[in-house]
């Protein structure tokens, strides 16, 4: 498309026509060809886009189930929501536990 | 002769500004007919080349799914031969869905099957990652499922691609072409969810397990029905009677048996069922937020939703749902931070619904209803 479009401004620009009507109409197609080859080329960039898998962070949210203390740590294999990580290191008496496991979502672009 | 050469002259120039028109005329004529003739055609070859591009991705993300399956039943199965063979022998599994022509009985036949698939995969697992505990094999089974789905899904895309390729079917390949966006973000949440699975994650749709566990946390538990694990609780003067799929196994258990169980050792004498499920959002809306309904709130294909209609209707138990929203990527990945908040909300939520329509003493059932995987109770 791009070379039709090329090949009609040669045409209209090569000064071999005389008729103003037919002039316009090889103007039109060019711009036509071109729009058609823009949004090919635009459209080819969107299809590329949603193919990019990006992994996801995950959290695990460790809390003390007797005081105020919270930790949130990357996600390690064998986690689980209420999995028993041993003593609290601030009150010594509660249990640690994972209360919850989540992502923040990708990264924005 | 000058008169002549005149007149030779004059034709010439004649013939050759006319030979100027006619070909611009020619060239117009001949650019809409390849235009109007083969506009379609080129329509077409576009349209291809967009699904040949979206088939490269899916069978990217099938391999991928693959290579991690490979990858984590050999670290966490530890098998003492190759299980690349009997993984591809995995992806190709098929259902056979009963005759429909005679409905009645129609669900007891599918859950059979199921069951029958369910336990046959479950086994097959087991036996290509001998050293997986129980809990990893539902993992592993969630993980050879994710890559089974995107397996299916390329395979399907390639037949309908190569079949408009053949037979030139303009429709075919518009309705692929249409379709291959909405495919290719499923495609890539199931690879997501893939990974959710390999390494134990919890994901979106396990909002409802969270609320049950939440519930029954420091309670003690009993095993029910098939994957169901039940604790006792009380809320405002209520007994509630809470319920999950056993965790943290990638696992949903049967619910369906298990209310009805719950609800027989109870002679009938259950005065609401609230069931909490992740349901799929409309395009524009936030995720995490919460609805309230009525009636059983559970996916699938219809077998457990079946019992607990069934079940309810016999001892006219209202059922009651609350629902968690989210979109159909956000349910099968890791859950995000906005569904795992909606948590606290839901628990409030049943609280008033607890309070608007039953008395103080009455049996409560709240079914988390949903995938458990890294989710224990």
């Amino acid at each position: 498309m791009a070379v039709v479009g090329l090949y009609f401004i040669g045409l209209v620009f090569g000064g071999d026509i005389a008729d103003p009507n037919i002039a316009i109409l090889y103007v039109t197609i060019a711009v036509l060809a071109f729009t058609f080859v823009l949004l090919t080329l635009t459209r080819m960039r969107r299809g590329i886009r949603i193919g990019a898998y990006t992994p996801l962070k995950v959290f695990s949210l460790v809390k003390c189930g007797q005081c105020s203390f919270k930790q949130i740590k990357n996600f390690a294999m064998g986690d689980f929501v209420f999995k028993t990580l041993g003593k609290c290191t601030q009150c010594n008496t509660g249990d640690l536990s994972i209360n919850g496991i989540y992502t923040e979502g990708p990264p924005k672009k | 002769m000058l008169p002549l050469s005149l007149h030779e002259n004059d034709l010439l120039g004649g013939l050759l500004g006319n030979l100027g028109t006619i070909s611009q005329l020619l060239f117009t004529v001949l650019f809409i007919a390849l235009f109007f003739g083969f506009g379609q055609k080129l329509q077409m070859r576009q349209f291809l080349w967009d699904i040949d591009k979206g088939l490269r991705k899916l069978d990217m993300f099938r391999n991928s799914a693959k290579d991690l399956t490979l990858k984590t039943v050999k670290e966490i199965g530890k098998p003492s031969t190759d299980p690349g063979p009997q993984i591809n022998v995995l992806m190709e599994q098929f259902l056979i869905s009963p005759v429909d022509m005679d409905p009645a009985g129609i669900v007891g036949k599918i859950d059979h099957l199921l069951d029958v698939r369910d336990a046959k995969f479950k086994e097959d697992v087991r036996r290509i990652a001998p050293g997986a505990d129980s809990s990893q094999v539902m993992n592993l089974e969630n993980l050879v499922e994710a890559s089974w789905a995107l397996n299916t899904i390329y395979r399907i895309i390639r037949h309908f691609y190569l079949m408009g390729k053949k037979t030139n079917s303009i429709f075919i390949i518009i309705q692929l072409q249409a379709l291959l966006p909405l495919i290719i973000q499923e495609a890539e949440a199931y690879l997501g969810a893939a990974k959710a699975f390999a390494e134990g994650q919890p994901i979106g749709d396990g909002i409802g397990p969270l609320v049950a566990s939440r519930l029954m946390k420091d309670k003690e538990k009993r095993k029910v029905e098939k994957d169901v694990v039940v604790a006792e609780t009380m809320m405002e003067d209520r007994r509630v009677i809470a319920l999950k799929a056993e965790g943290p196994g990638g696992n949903v258990g049967k619910p369906g048996d298990a209310i009805k169980t719950i609800i027989e050792e109870n002679v009938g004498k259950v005065s609401m069922v609230v069931m909490v499920d992740a349901a799929v959002k409309f395009e524009g809306e936030t995720s995490g937020e919460i609805s309230e309904g009525i009636g059983a709130a559970i996916g699938g294909i219809g077998t457990e939703r079946y019992k607990i209609e069934q079940e309810a209707t016999v001892h006219k138990i209202p059922v009651y749902a609350v629902i968690v929203k989210e979109s159909i990527q956000e349910a099968i990945t890791p859950m995000k931070k906005e569904i795992m908040e909606a948590g606290e909300k839901v628990i409030e939520r049943i609280k008033s619904l607890i309070l608007e329509r039953s008395k103080p003493g009455d049996t409560i059932i709240v079914a988390g209803i949903g995938n458990t995987i890294g989710i224990g109770q």
